[in-house]
């Protein structure tokens, strides 16, 4: 600490502040923009919290009345199969798909090469004039991967599953939202691992900015046009 | 016991959606975020909407717990505790413009953190231990209790700008011993 000028003791100091809440709420909003752009603020922080969370050690477990889980519950899932909701998380998971998409163009790639490449020909050779368009439809802990190429001109779409598998008695639907509107369902995802769908004429258009996403359903896919289980897997198509 | 693995697999499930998910983390630490929310609050009535806005937002918000470099209960604990001081401070100045109660802002983690979550956590104790008894009681009211520079002064009986240099010099001595 000898060696620590005054400017990196008054950050902390006011990150400390800041953990406390002593700070006005003027300046705490400002601090919070500090924080964003300032590693080294933002790990005082860190530093702070992580060791004043020990003093909650001595705070008593006091078990909360049994009626405020339902409470809490209702009040994310009231809405069980509205697509606005559903779209929300979606447009979240589009929001961190972005960040994956040369990612994805890359395993795309990779995980098509054989089918482009057969039979005979070069790679790309099937490829066609159109854009090509692909989407990595992955879960975060990678149980489900889909790698998606969208053929512009032919409206193809080739789904590749390289990992994971429909829950037992569930069926894995994919879905494709555009913009904000609700998501349409493109299907049931057959069991093999290699599919090739056309997507619907009139999704068509706007259909390389959509997000593609998988949810485990019913046998037989959603009952009510929208989807009804948990997301298991989104990725949003990029230029490949 | 709850393992730090444990409550980080449920919140990485939380980001799928994960609905199972979100009612064990709820088994697992309600009872301890809801200590947290009444020691600030030291009202059940509020202490149960703090705990409710927590867990709506460990729900919406789990998808930024991976980058915020917390370990995953001070996550919680630091959730829980902005909201139930926000839920404070609302109270006693109404229409004041409060900041979001989010633990850190996200960016980029802090591998660091979960170091000093598991093997060091101890030390804050030891830390608190050679402090003045009033200045210690002082810092752990401003982190238990939410309370103000200005509610300190008054418990203490000392001027703003007495609790003020009380609270620095409290800190700064903490972090160095915190720090060797």
């Amino acid at each position: 600490m000898s060696t620590e000028t005054t400017a990196e003791r008054d950050g902390a100091m006011r990150a400390a502040e800041y953990m406390l809440h002593l700070m006005p709420s003027a300046d705490r909003k400002d601090f919070e923009a500090t924080i964003a752009w300032d590693p080294e603020v933002r790990a005082e922080v860190v530093f702070w919290n992580e060791h004043f969370a020990a003093l909650a050690d001595e705070v008593v477990p006091v078990t909360p009345p049994a009626t405020l889980k339902r409470t809490i519950e209702a009040e994310l899932f009231a809405d069980i199969g509205n697509t606005s909701s559903l779209t929300s998380k979606l447009r979240l998971w589009r929001t961190a798909a972005i960040g994956m998409a040369a990612v994805a163009a890359a395993a795309a790639f990779m995980a098509f090469l054989p089918m482009f490449t057969t039979p005979g020909g070069g790679p790309g050779t099937q490829i066609g004039g159109g854009a090509i368009h692909t989407a990595d439809i992955a879960a975060q802990d990678a149980s489900l991967r889909v790698i998606a190429v969208y053929q512009a001109d032919t409206g193809e779409l080739k789904l590749n599953r390289t990992a994971g598998a429909a829950p037992s008695q569930r069926d894995l639907e994919l879905w494709a939202i555009i913009g904000d509107d609700a998501p349409v369902s493109l299907g049931v995802l057959p069991a093999g691992q290699q599919v090739v769908i056309s997507v619907p004429e009139k999704l068509r258009g706007d259909f390389q900015m959509a997000t593609l996403a998988i949810s485990e359903e019913p046998v037989g896919g959603s009952p009510t046009g929208a989807p009804t289980g948990a997301v298991l897997a989104a990725g949003a198509l990029a230029t490949f | 016991m709850n393992t730090t693995a444990d409550i980080e697999n449920l919140l990485s499930r939380l980001t799928l959606g994960d609905r199972k998910a979100l009612s064990q983390l709820y088994d697992k630490t309600s009872a301890k975020l809801f200590g947290v929310c009444l020691r600030v609050l030291n009202d059940r009535a509020a202490a149960e909407d703090a705990l409710q806005d927590t867990f709506v937002k460990v729900w919406k918000r789990a998808d930024r717990y991976a980058a915020n470099g917390l370990s995953p209960m001070t996550w919680l604990i630091t959730i829980a505790r902005n909201t139930a001081i926000d839920s404070l401070r609302r109270r006693k100045t109404a229409g004041e413009d409060l900041s979001e109660a989010d633990a850190v802002p996200s960016a980029g983690p802090t591998p660091e953190a979960a170091a000093i979550a598991s093997s060091e956590a101890a030390r804050i104790g030891a830390c608190m231990d050679t402090l003045e008894p009033d200045r210690r009681a002082a810092v752990r009211g401003a982190y238990l209790e939410g309370q103000t520079y200005a509610d300190l002064a008054k418990v203490h009986d000392v001027t703003l700008n007495t609790m003020r240099t009380w609270l620095r010099r409290s800190l700064e001595k903490l972090r160095e011993c915190l720090s060797q």
